[in-house]
Order: C-alpha cells, then structure tokens, then sequence
C-alpha cells in the first residue's frame, strides 16, 4: 500500500473539492467548562444506581405480589368458583355496595377466598368474589401489551424522578433525562423530558441553552400545552 | 502532516488506564477517571462522526452513560480508546436518526461561533459558510466509520499510521477506507453541482 496524500497537499483533488476543504472546521476541543459540567452529571449519575436499585427492588416485590395477586384473582378464583359455588352470583350482585367493592378485590382475593373455600359462602364473601367473577370475562394483556405497558411505565417512572430532583440537585435531574433519553430517544414521553430539561437548564443557570431547548420543543408541539407551560416557565422568550 | 499533534487529542492512544488495565487484569475501571483521561477524545470523535455542536455535550453524556453501563462488559482485548469509539459510533449513528427524523440532517449549526475569528467581510463570510455546508452535506453521504477516517485525514492531517492505531485497525484498511470515502465525498460533491440550491444562501 502506498502512501497517501492529503487532498489538500497533493493537488490531485477534483476540481472544486479543495475549497470545501479548506474552509472545513477542525474537531474543536473540549473547553473546560463543558468538561466539568459533564464530569459533574456523570459522577451524579454513578451515585445513583446503588440507593436506586434498592429502591427499584422494593418496588419490583411489590409489583410481584400485585401482579401474583391480579393472576390468582383473574385465573384461579374463578375456576374455583365454577365449580365450588356456582349460584353464589346471583344475589350478590343486586346491590350497588357490592359493585364498589369490586376495585379493592384483587389484592383481598388470594387472603379472603382461599380459606373460605371449605366453609359456606357466606354474603360477604360473596361479595368480595362478585367481581372477580365479573371480572373473568376481561382478557389479559398480550405480551406485546404488556412490554409497552412496561416500557412506558419505565419512562414515568425515570421523568417522574427528575422532576421530584429538579428542586434539590438539577444536575441530578439532568443526569436522569441524560438517562431517558439514551434509554428512550424519541419515546413516548419526548416532549415531557424536553420540558423537563428547559426547566433543569434554568435552575443551572443555562439560560440560552434553556431557550434554545424550548424553542425545538415549541417546534415540534406548536399549539400544545407545552407552549403555554414554556411561556410561563420563561416568560416571552 | 504536519500541525495534527498540536491539535491532537488527548491522551495518546496508549494511556495510563489501558496501560494499567492491560498490566493488572484485576485493576477497576471507574467512569470517572475514563472521563478524565477521554472526555476530549470522545468530543473529539463524536465531531469527527457528524453530531451537530448543539447536540455535543448531549452526546458526551449519552457516551459515558453508556461506558458507565457496559464497563463491565469491557475486556483488555482491544484498546479503550478502539471500544470508546465504537460506543461513539452508535450514539453518533443515534443522533443522526434523530436529527433526520427532525430533519436537522445537514444543518449548519451557523450560530456556533466560528473558530476562525470574526471575518471582516460579509461575503466571503457567506462563501465560508456555503463551502461548509456543502462540505457537511459530501460528509453526511458516507458511512460513519469512513466518514471518522476521512475527517481525521483530510480535515485534521493525521497520518494513517495514528488513525490505524486509534481505530485498531490495519493501515490497509485505513486507505481502503479512505479510498471509498474519497469516492463518496466526490460523488456527493457532484451530485450537489448536478442539482443547485433553491432558494440560495441560508
């Protein structure tokens, strides 16, 4: 292999390729404010993830037994139902206490039914199963379903931490838009972090780039919301 | 060649911690300090890979996040600065989509204030800046991993042999690469000639 030559030193450029060439910008260097700033969101965000994931696996063992309860109330108690106390149903459901009772059931249901099961049925046992069996009909989310659920839960869940750090530690609330946005992109919740991060660059005291942010956020929602929320957060500009 | 090692970047390609980590198997890495010792090779490159001056520092911090996620996944088989590239390459590649579906693509950032100084004339200020969209424009028409080898040779002037040692690869590869991107470039130049601006200048 041969050396090669620079276009720009060796003349045997095509014809105009030279002068675009030339007037190109090398990589400009890192300043030293920008450096800092960066170091300072990263180490932020290096902190988080141990008093996070404690938090994160509390949460999971709660969302566990929601859901072991949803699944034991939707599937299994009906099929018991069925064959157990088949005309159980029917005067239960005359009432309207009954049908109020029916949005705390999933979460009773594996505690009270299960034991009754060997007893007879008593009218409020009857009414905590009502509504399940109302609710036997209702299908359960696809798995596709389920994954969006799960990812658009995961983009709440990551806004809604930023928005509670904006007040105490914005660089801590930068660091986890810093955070949706690689994770998500141009996700659901776009637009939210986008206002999340004019109000972050504020706090730090990053005006121009706060407006700057909020004027491609104006771009892509004009007439939404999210213009009289930016007027109000920066007045006129 | 010559200027490149003024303007190149920090470190050299053989550091202390990739030195260390190749020495010590067991050594830690932490983001950190590759934040440190990289953060203006990173910028570096990401400029070298097209992301916009207004999207710079939201892709540094995307890089690092990322370093920050799959440190552990990182093994002494090739260099620091050859995976950080490779990391810049796919968040660049990510802001490129999104600058596309924004349609940003192209786009001078012309309020970015200019390394050369304020011109005196108007004119050529415009030339100036005419000559460097077009410029972006030929860059955008290559593939990211030519566009970074093209960039570092003809705009910075480093020799083959360093890009060769940045990227992990032959000095082969490096001109077989530089010799498709010259013919992308001079492809995308023409095309340009082919069809002229509407609306001229911005």
């Amino acid at each position: 292999m041969t050396n090669m030559q620079r276009w720009l030193e060796s003349e045997q450029a095509p014809q105009g390729v030279a002068e675009l060439l030339a007037a190109a910008r090398p990589p400009r260097p890192l300043d030293a404010v920008t450096r800092a700033r960066s170091r300072r969101r990263l180490a932020t965000m290096t902190a988080l993830p141990a008093a996070a994931s404690v938090v994160f696996w509390i949460k999971s063992v709660a969302l566990g037994a929601v859901l072991g309860s949803v699944v034991t109330a939707v599937v299994v108690v009906p099929k018991w139902h069925a064959t157990a106390v088949p005309s159980a149903v029917a005067p239960v459901t005359q009432t309207n206490r009954a049908g109020r009772a029916v949005q705390r059931a999933p979460e009773q249901a594996p505690v009270e039914v299960v034991p009754e099961a060997s007893a007879a049925p008593s009218a409020t046992s009857a009414a905590s199963a009502a509504p399940i069996i109302g609710n036997s009909n209702r299908t359960l989310p696809t798995p596709s379903e389920q994954a969006i659920d799960d990812r658009l839960g995961r983009e709440i869940q990551l806004l809604e931490r930023a928005r509670q750090l904006l007040s105490v530690d914005p660089n801590r609330a930068m660091a986890t838009l810093d955070e949706h946005r690689l994770e998500f992109g141009s996700g659901t919740l776009m637009l939210e972090r986008q206002f999340l991060e004019v109000e972050a660059l504020l706090r730090l005291g990053r005006r121009d780039q706060a407006i700057a942010r909020a004027a491609d956020l104006r771009a892509r929602a004009p007439g939404s919301l999210y213009e009289r929320r930016l007027s109000h957060l920066l007045g006129n500009e | 060649m010559k200027g490149w090692r003024s303007r190149r970047h920090s470190p050299s390609v053989t550091t202390t911690l990739a030195a260390n980590r190749l020495a010590e198997p067991d050594v830690v890495l932490d983001v950190t300090q590759l934040h440190d010792e990289y953060a203006d090779f990173v910028w570096r490159s990401l400029q070298r890979l097209g992301v916009q001056p207004s999207s710079l520092e939201d892709a540094l911090q995307d890089v690092f996040v990322v370093v920050h996620r799959r440190l552990d996944t990182y093994d002494a088989s090739s260099k620091i600065s050859t995976w950080l590239f490779g990391i810049c390459l796919r968040v660049a590649s990510a802001h490129r989509r999104r600058a596309y579906m924004n349609h940003e693509q192209g786009n001078l950032d012309l309020n970015e204030p200019s390394d050369d100084g304020p011109l005196a004339d108007p004119e050529e200020n415009a030339m100036r800046h005419e000559a460097q969209r077009r410029l972006e424009q030929g860059l955008e028409a290559m593939a990211l991993e030519r566009r970074a080898v093209f960039v570092m040779f003809e705009i910075e002037g480093m020799p083959a042999t360093a890009i060769a040692e940045i990227l992990d690869i032959p000095a082969g590869t490096v001109h077989s690469r530089l010799h498709k991107a010259r013919a992308e470039f001079t492809a995308a130049i023409a095309r340009q000639e082919l069809t002229p601006r509407v609306g001229g200048l911005p």
